[in-house]
């Protein structure tokens, strides 16, 4: 927010341009679009909504009303066109001509001499400010307004603004011309001034006032005929769109056509399947040939990557762990007394469960770790696959 | 049956007509859901279907359908083909872990640390072209499982970690897939 003056003052002169603008168009919504007085607008529209300049933190934009009121009040460009007031005022001054001229006393005189030369300038500055105020939003709105019959109806509003302001003009005219001998006798000076500024005024403004009616009924004309123009468009794009539906919607010509789902306007749905397991078990002559047909594309590698064995579900339930062990000492007991050597004994004895060769060559060494006393060992040996077996002995009883 | 199965019956609807599976191993909440909902009413849902012009088919632990007519040579061929180029992205993955399968949790970033430590797997992957426009080992890994989830047989379990998870109907294609092996070494 601004603290101070200086910092209003310095925010008001470095946006100038921009404030200008926002003020000119101060009676409408405006956008970022509509903006051409500075190039870095965006930036400084940011800065203007912080330091309170500006309200709305989105488009439309608008000045603050603070500001705009202050710009009013100071510009005296109040946008209210007020020319009844005019007429009051007229009352007013001819009220009191009619009490001078009754009165004798130089006191009261003089008194009703001001307030006449005040009304004279009220009067002046009523009919200026109302001249201004409707030239310039005439301009602005034939100039700005993007609305065609918007600004038809806002022209045709000034159009019946400035007749009114050219009887005002007239009914001041007429009063002037009347209390003429009046204001020559007064011989008051500056009721005299104000009485020649009034007349001149009401000259200047019969020639303005005819040259803003041709204005405006001629910006009338262009904003009718693009009016019109623009409905005429609208209309045929309305047209066009008609036709367009009545196309699609023709029953007869859409089932003529193969593709009848486009009488919905919908789009055929993509479905997709996989192909049956059923194929696998019922119809593998089918799947086979048809496969031999695609294959001959893709190579297959002949050598098949083994997967994992699949532990089955009895396994994965089961609480007991079960291994084989064989018990050596029972083995040693059914040993001792025999005359075969050892290995010859573990090879040939009936197991539970078949038992590989190296099985049996460890059941064969955790037997001479255990009873390494009771044996007789020999130099000769006998050959299984790719091991030498040291042929052992129970030792003979002495 | 169940209570509003008509709702329940569209969403089922929905996914399979998209040719998708159906699996009980999801992760998807919702996919577990329609897994139980075909699995209480399979037989009303079959039969209703089967109206539709589909075939709702049950595998281990999935559902899918199938058409309820006989199929064109070119639906036929595309399918095979379908299968034909799972081939070498399971054997990849076999090789990487044997004991790949339903239920595997498939780490992208263990895939391609592995990589480098497995040989053949690296040569594999440079032929199956998935080096192909300069992807990492991630990036090339993460194309194999991403084809695996494109056809139904694996979903992300992790994204953030990038694991993947091979879901039931991963039985479907190795069905296919020991078949076809099987007619090709008869033929040989």
């Amino acid at each position: 927010m601004i603290k101070d003056t200086t910092e209003l003052l310095t925010i008001l002169n470095k946006n100038k341009l921009i404030i200008e603008e926002f003020f000119e168009k101060r009676d409408r919504d405006i956008y970022l679009n509509d903006i051409s007085s500075d190039d870095n607008f965006s930036d400084k529209i940011e800065y203007l909504l912080n330091v309170g300049i500006l309200e709305m933190a989105d488009e439309p934009f608008s000045l603050s009303e603070t500001l705009i009121s202050f710009l009013e009040n100071m510009l005296q460009t109040n946008r209210r066109i007020e020319i009844r007031g005019i007429s009051e005022d007229l009352d007013y001054l001819e009220e009191k001509i009619s009490d001078y001229k009754n009165r004798d006393l130089i006191d009261k005189q003089k008194k009703y001499l001001r307030e006449i030369t005040r009304t004279l300038s009220r009067i002046n500055r009523a009919i200026v400010v109302a001249f201004n105020v409707i030239s310039q939003r005439v301009t602005l709105e034939y100039t700005t307004q993007t609305n065609s019959s918007e600004k038809v109806i806002e022209l045709n509003r000034y159009r019946e603004k400035i007749k009114e302001l050219i009887s005002t003009e007239r009914e001041v005219d007429h009063v002037v011309k009347r209390e003429l001998a009046f204001f020559k006798n007064s011989h008051n000076r500056d009721l005299l001034q104000t009485f020649y500024i009034l007349a001149q005024t009401l000259r200047e403004l019969r020639v303005s006032l005819v040259e803003l009616q041709q204005i405006v009924i001629e910006y009338i004309n262009k904003s009718e005929q693009k009016r019109l123009f623009f409905e005429k468009i609208l209309k045929l794009q309305e047209m066009i769109k008609n036709q367009e539906i009545k196309e699609k919607t023709n029953i007869e010509k859409l089932v003529q056509q193969k593709s009848y789902p486009e009488l919905f306007f919908l789009k055929k749905r993509k479905t997709k399947t996989q192909l049956s397991l059923n194929i696998l078990d019922y119809y593998t002559e089918d799947f086979e040939e048809r496969l031999k047909k695609v294959i001959s594309n893709f190579s297959i590698e002949d050598k098949e990557i083994k997967k994992a064995p699949k532990i089955d579900d009895e396994s994965l339930d089961s609480k007991v762990e079960y291994s084989y062990d064989i018990d050596k000492y029972a083995l040693q007991r059914a040993f001792r007394g025999m005359t075969i050597d050892l290995f010859t004994f573990l090879d040939n004895k009936n197991y539970e469960r078949e038992i590989e060769l190296e099985d049996k060559l460890l059941l064969y060494s955790q037997m001479i770790t255990l009873f390494e006393k009771e044996y007789e060992y020999t130099k000769s040996y006998k050959i299984y696959d790719r091991y030498r077996v040291l042929d052992i002995y129970n030792k003979r009883l002495k | 049956m169940s209570k509003n199965l008509g709702r329940k019956i569209g969403k089922v609807f929905e996914v399979l007509v998209a040719g998708k599976f159906i699996c009980e191993s999801s992760n998807d909440r919702k996919m577990k859901t329609l897994y139980s909902i075909c699995e209480k009413n399979e037989v009303y849902l079959a039969d209703y279907f089967i109206n539709l012009g589909y075939i709702l088919e049950k595998g281990d632990g999935y559902f899918f359908f199938s058409k309820d007519e006989e199929p064109s040579s070119d639906y036929y061929d595309n399918k095979i083909k379908n299968f034909l180029t799972m081939i070498p992205l399971v054997e990849f993955m076999l090789v990487y872990d044997n004991s790949f399968g339903v239920g595997a949790k498939i780490s992208i970033k263990q895939m391609a640390l592995s990589l480098e430590k497995k040989m053949d797997l690296k040569d594999r992957l440079d032929k199956m072209n998935r080096h192909k426009s300069r992807l990492s080992d991630i990036e090339a890994c993460e194309s194999i499982m991403k084809e695996f989830a494109k056809m139904g047989y694996a979903e992300v379990f992790d994204e953030y970690s990038r694991i993947y998870k091979i879901v039931d109907s991963y039985a479907y294609l190795e069905n296919f897939i020991d078949s076809i092996r099987e007619i090709a070494n008869e033929e040989e």
